[in-house]
């Protein structure tokens, strides 16, 4: 297993799978920070999908052989089985607008010969504020540098 | 080029890490609130391949008690 490879095999397999189905989906949170620089330490990755209902999520989910687990009086939206342990569901952002307009800010990346989309440093940084939460606050200093340094390097000469 | 604290100590600095630190420099400069900790190892980060920056992440964070 290559050792700069954040995904096991079967991670690599769910998000593949999809990218196949056309599901569409956003790489959130502190995950999405470290993908564009941010250096941040996380023990998840959370995606925010569009549309959990959709036939393509539930045809990416049977490919892997993984459940959708929909959110309960104490449980929020869960993914279960093989490949799925790392990934987090959310279906709502903190202080940003609805999936479909977040979708087109969204930057894109390769992971592991998978295309993936984040959310932007910018918008991961409105979340984070909305959230109010002491861990969001307490990053907060980390994710506006990494902006700076993002915004200088793509600033014109 | 620019003296810098670390170029100037006996270690010959690799000419991309003597950028990388000149850029790091200017950056903090040029924004006051910036901390030079934060803009270098983000500078450090951007260095690598996005797969490479998750995994230090998540590496750091599966072997941390604390998270942020």
């Amino acid at each position: 297993m290559d050792v700069s490879a954040p995904f096991s095999p079967k991670e690599v397999s769910f998000l593949s799978a999809l990218v196949d189905e056309h599901v569409e989906f956003l790489v959130v949170g502190l995950a999405a920070a470290a993908l564009q620089g941010v250096p941040a330490v996380t023990q998840d990755v959370v995606l925010w999908f569009g549309d959990l209902n959709g036939r393509g999520f539930r045809r990416a989910l049977a490919r892997v052989g993984a459940t959708y687990v929909p959110p309960g009086m104490t449980n929020p939206p869960l993914l279960v089985g093989a490949g799925t342990e790392l990934f987090d569901i959310v279906v709502h952002m903190h202080g940003l607008g609805p999936f479909s307009d977040e979708v087109g800010r969204a930057v894109s990346a390769v992971v592991a010969g998978v295309p993936i989309l984040l959310l932007p440093l910018d918008r991961i940084i409105v979340s984070k504020k909305a959230t109010g939460r002491p861990k969001d606050l307490a990053i907060l200093p980390a994710l506006e540098d990494a902006l700076r340094v993002q915004r200088r390097r793509t600033a014109p000469e | 080029m620019r003296d810098t604290e670390l170029e100037a100590s006996e270690i010959p600095l690799p000419d991309r890490i003597a950028a990388l630190l000149r850029e790091a420099e200017a950056i903090c400069r040029a924004e006051l609130a910036a901390s030079f900790e934060n803009v270098w190892h983000t500078l450090l980060l951007l260095e690598r391949e996005p797969a490479e920056r998750l995994n230090i992440g998540l590496t750091r964070g599966r072997f941390s008690t604390v998270q942020p």
